[in-house]
Formats: C-alpha cells, sequence, structure tokens
C-alpha cells in the first residue's frame, strides 16, 4: 500500500517523479536543535551528538522526511584557516575573509578534509543518524558550491571583482575549491549520508547573469557534481532560477532548491519529469504565520507542484529560520498530511 | 543645458551594465564640457543608477551587475567631485551601518550610488547599538540606512530604536537587505521609518525626506 512508505521511499519515488502515497516534506531544520538540547549554538555545534540526537528526536516530532546535519556554512572556511562569529540567535557567519589579496590564491593549498575537527563532528552527526535510522530516512549532507564558497573565503565585492576583472586567478581558485568540495561531499557520503544538497546561490540570476554563469558556475556545477559519488540536489538559498532552469537541468543535479519570488506552478511546468523541485515556502515570512495561513500556503504548494511526483515541499531558503515556532512547524507537517495524500484532491 | 538627453542616460546604463568604464567615461567628460557636475548628475548618472536598483529588484539584471556598475560609476564621480570637496551634498545628513552584519556588499553598493550622486555618506564601522546612537547623535545624522543579511541582525533595528528614542534622537531609520526583500511587513515589525528593496530607492527616500524637512 503507498500508505506504508518510510521517508526514504517516498523521496526517492518522487525524484524519479512518481507520485509516492504522499507528497514528501523537508524541515530543514538547524538551530532549532540547540534550541531543543537548551543550548547555545556554540556548544551545540561543537558535538556531532548533539545534532544527532536533536534531528532524531525533531523527525520524531514532526515526522519530516529527512535528517538535515547541517552545522553552519562558515565550517567550510574554518577548514581553510579561517574563524566563525556565533550568536545567541541566529546562524553562525564566517569571520575575517581568509583572501585579502588575489596573490594570495596562488599559495593556497586544499585542506584535508579527513583532518578537521569540525568535519569530524559533521561526519560524527551523520554516522550516528545513519546508524539509528539510516536506511529508512534520508541524511542530507550539505557542502558550498566551489563558486559560492569564496564569498566566504574573500568578501562578496572583492570575489566580484576576481570574476570579472582576473579569470586566471579565479579559475585558480576554482580548481582547489572544486577539489576541496568534491573530497568534502564525498567523505559524508561515506559516513553514510544519502545525499548531497549543494548550496549555489551565487549561480542563481539574482547574483549573476545567465551568460557569466554559462561561463563560470554552470561548468564548474557540471563538473563538480559529475565527481559527487551521489546524488545531488542543488540549492540557490532563495536565489531566482528561471532563466536557468534548463542549464541547471544539465548539470546532473536530481533536485533544485526553488524561491519563494518565482512561481511554483511555472517551475513546475518547466521542470516536469526533469528535475525535482524543493521548495518554496517563504522563510522569513513563516514566523508569523496563523495555522490557517500555515495551511493555505502548503495547500496552494501542493497544488501548483505535487502531481506527478517530482516535489518535495520545504521552505525557500534551504535552512528553516531559527524563529519559526513550534507550532508552525506543526501546523506545516499536519497541513502537509491533510492534502498532500495522493492521488491529490482537485 | 546641453547634450544631457534621455539617450544619454541610457548609453551611460549601458556602458556601465557592460562594464565599459572607458565609454562611460567619455560620456561624462563630454556631457561636463558643456553642463556643470550636478546637471550631468540629475540628467545622466542618477537616472541610470535608478534603473539600475530597479531593473535588479525586477529580476533583468543580477547583483554582480548592480555592483560593478555602482562601482564604476563611484570611480569617475569620485575624479569628477573628490570625496572630501565641499561641492558634495550633505542634506540629508546620511550614515550607513550594517549593524554587526559581516556581509558588507549592500552597503558597498548603496555608499556607491550615494557617493556617484554628489551625496556625502558616513560609514560606521562595527560598533554596539550604545555607541550607534552615541555616534547618530554626536553626527547629528537625519537618515541612517541599515544594510543586513542575516534576519537575526536585521532584528537589532528593534532595540537600536528603542535606544534612540530613549535619547530623543529623531533619526529616521531605512531598513535595506535580503530579510525585508522577503517580507514587506518586516522593517515596520522591527521599528524602521522605510524600507529599501534597491539600492536606488535610498534616491527616492532622500527626496522624500527633502520635501518634509526643507519645502
Amino acid at each position: 500500500m503507498k500508505d506504508a512508505m518510510t521517508p526514504m521511499e517516498r523521496v526517492l519515488t518522487t525524484l524519479g517523479h512518481e507520485e509516492p502515497d504522499r507528497v514528501p516534506y523537508f524541515l530543514l531544520l538547524t538551530g532549532h536543535g540547540a534550541q531543543l538540547l537548551n543550548m547555545h549554538p556554540e556548544e551545540y555545534f561543537s558535538n556531532g551528538k548533539n545534532v544527532a540526537r536533536a534531528q532524531l528526536k525533531m523527525q520524531e516530532t514532526y515526522g519530516h522526511d529527512c535528517f538535515y546535519p547541517f552545522f553552519y556554512a562558515s565550517l567550510e572556511t574554518q577548514a581553510w584557516g579561517g574563524s566563525t562569529v556565533f550568536y545567541d540567535d541566529g546562524p553562525p557567519n564566517a569571520g575575517k575573509p581568509i583572501i585579502e589579496s588575489f596573490e594570495q590564491i596562488d599559495e593556497l593549498e586544499v585542506p584535508d578534509v579527513m583532518g578537521h575537527k569540525g568535519f569530524d563532528e559533521v561526519r560524527k552527526a551523520i554516522n550516528i543518524l545513519y546508524r539509528e535510522k539510516g536506511e529508512d530516512i534520508p541524511i542530507i549532507g550539505i557542502v558550498m558550491s566551489p563558486f559560492s564558497l569564496p564569498v566566504m573565503q574573500m568578501g562578496f565585492d572583492r570575489y566580484f571583482d576576481l570574476m570579472y576583472e582576473d579569470r586566471e586567478k579565479f579559475w585558480k581558485l576554482m580548481d582547489v575549491n572544486k577539489q576541496f568540495c568534491t573530497e568534502w561531499a564525498n567523505s559524508q557520503l561515506e559516513a553514510g549520508a544519502t545525499a548531497i544538497c549543494y548550496f549555489d546561490p551565487v549561480s542563481s540570476p539574482t547574483i549573476v547573469p545567465r551568460e557569466t554563469f554559462l561561463e563560470t558556475g554552470y561548468k564548474i556545477a557540471k563538473d563538480t557534481i559529475g565527481n559527487i559519488n551521489g546524488a545531488v540536489a542543488t540549492h540557490l538559498a532563495s536565489g531566482r532560477s528561471m532563466p536557468i532552469l534548463e542549464d541547471l537541468q544539465d548539470t546532473g543535479a536530481a533536485a533544485l532548491g526553488v524561491s519563494a519570488m518565482e512561481d511554483l506552478a511555472e517551475l513546475k511546468d518547466r521542470c516536469e519529469g526533469k528535475i525535482s523541485l524543493l521548495g518554496n515556502l517563504n522563510a522569513i515570512e513563516m514566523r508569523h504565520w496563523t495555522a490557517e495561513q500555515a495551511d493555505n500556503k502548503v495547500r496552494q504548494a501542493i497544488q501548483k507542484a505535487g502531481d506527478g511526483g517530482g516535489y518535495i515541499l520545504s521552505d525557500n531558503h534551504g535552512e528553516m529560520v531559527w524563529d519559526v515556532s513550534h507550532e508552525t512547524l506543526l501546523n506545516i507537517a499536519n497541513a502537509v498530511k491533510k492534502y498532500g495524500s495522493y492521488p491529490l484532491q482537485k | 543645458m546641453n547634450n544631457l538627453n534621455k539617450d544619454k542616460a541610457l548609453d551611460f546604463e549601458n556602458a556601465l551594465l557592460e562594464f565599459d568604464r572607458i565609454y562611460a567615461e567619455q560620456i561624462l567628460e563630454g556631457a561636463l564640457s558643456e553642463n556643470n557636475t550636478f546637471q550631468v548628475i540629475d540628467k545622466i548618472v542618477s537616472p541610470a543608477l535608478t534603473r539600475i536598483g530597479t531593473a535588479w529588484d525586477t529580476g533583468e539584471i543580477a547583483l554582480s551587475q548592480n555592483y560593478m556598475a555602482a562601482r564604476i560609476a563611484e570611480q569617475l564621480m569620485d575624479e569628477i567631485l573628490p570625496d572630501a570637496s565641499p561641492e558634495r551634498i550633505d542634506y540629508p545628513k546620511i550614515a550607513i551601518t550594517t549593524l554587526g552584519d559581516y556581509h558588507m556588499l549592500g552597503k558597498k553598493v548603496v555608499t556607491s550610488m550615494l557617493r556617484s550622486t554628489g551625496h556625502s555618506i558616513k560609514e560606521y564601522d562595527n560598533m554596539g547599538i550604545n555607541l550607534l546612537v552615541d555616534k547618530l547623535n554626536e553626527d547629528d545624522i537625519d537618515l541612517l540606512l541599515t544594510s543586513t543579511l542575516m534576519l537575526n541582525i536585521a532584528l537589532k533595528i528593534r532595540e537600536l530604536k528603542k535606544r534612540m528614542n530613549e535619547k530623543g534622537l529623531k533619526t529616521k531609520i531605512v531598513a535595506g537587505g535580503a530579510p525585508f526583500l522577503f517580507d514587506n511587513m518586516l522593517y515596520r515589525e522591527v521599528g524602521a521609518d522605510h524600507m529599501a528593496r534597491t539600492s536606488s530607492d535610498v534616491y527616492k527616500l532622500i527626496d522624500q525626506y527633502n520635501e518634509e524637512v526643507y519645502q
């Protein structure tokens, strides 16, 4: 019977562009885990056991269809010698950029992804989740794309300067970043991750025009995703995707995280049978949703993108805003169960 | 006014979007040979940058183009109207801060857009809310532009506004940055006076401020 599907079966069925028992939903919870365990984010993310424990508990509470052992983005720049700034009430930020001049790019060496304490903790979390429920519930590993990592490595403005004014150094940086990204992704898969979410906001037409993307981020994604030993979902972290949808389909990604700024029905129409969609609930507005609003937003998203599978309901940013309430998360979960059973109600 | 038709502003806009610094410079030089600096700003630079800011909001251009265009315009105008020039417009008094957010791009783009159109702007480095309130008071700032990417930092405006009220400051707060694009009511929630969806929205808010206060 369709309703007997595990989250793994449900997600794999929809990624195969077929209808499972119901629409799968990913609540991409990170900081909520620290709140659950009543820990400061710095303490919480210092040990993979904390993250695994909270992920297990949150999945049990909300019934969503994945584990999301994402710590924070600047963990990657820490591996390159950078620092992280922690806050009480929001995601950690990258500290001072590690690349202050283009000349430094020549000296960069790819960090050993197996020799970094922070990465060990991520792999530890993945491994615990895999041992506990890895056969039944997909575990999503996370990497920053080689093309987007420089925003933290050198700052956005300096990175744009590099992209447009020194392509030789740009490609040198991409070469080391590609190796790093591939090794980091594959080490998470070896630890038990089911698939990798490839965060690539800089490839979004919100950030660079399509012509620049085709010369850069597109080629980099194609190369990198081709070397990752598992399924990959590309996420543009709230950025638009419409002008490059066909290009993204060509990079080898199985799914795409899409923005609340674009119409989900139109996205589905262009992606049906080619690439699955993940999204696109507005992560900022969600903080104030009433039960009725949550119900409506979920119903509308499912109506727009649910038919035929190839759709996972989620927020549009790739990380649930930390102050979305427990009640709202439950309301979203209940609404998916109410409206998401296949065949969908018309 | 001569040589200042709409085509020139469009040519300048296209030169900026194609990162063609040389052609952009030639357009300004040509216009300045027959007009004064502020006529050129009003008829060429400001319309071009306004359209560029709007084009980013509607998805016609990308952030990288907005950034590069503003940077080139700023470099060209800095040669014509140096930063310390007494001719620079210093009303209303404007300052910009990221409120401690480490993402500086929005601040840089807005600062470049304002400098390109002859405005003075004070850039506040990372500082605590109390110190920021003291600086606003000391510098007698009329408009404080905040540029934040992280929601938790955007929410700090609430505390800033509270401290400003306690001190009796009349400075208007303009909230900008990604979180505000996804929730049109967020600026009100945090107590800001206005919201800027694009870097060039700041031009409109300056005009609005001037109309309210100086006329």
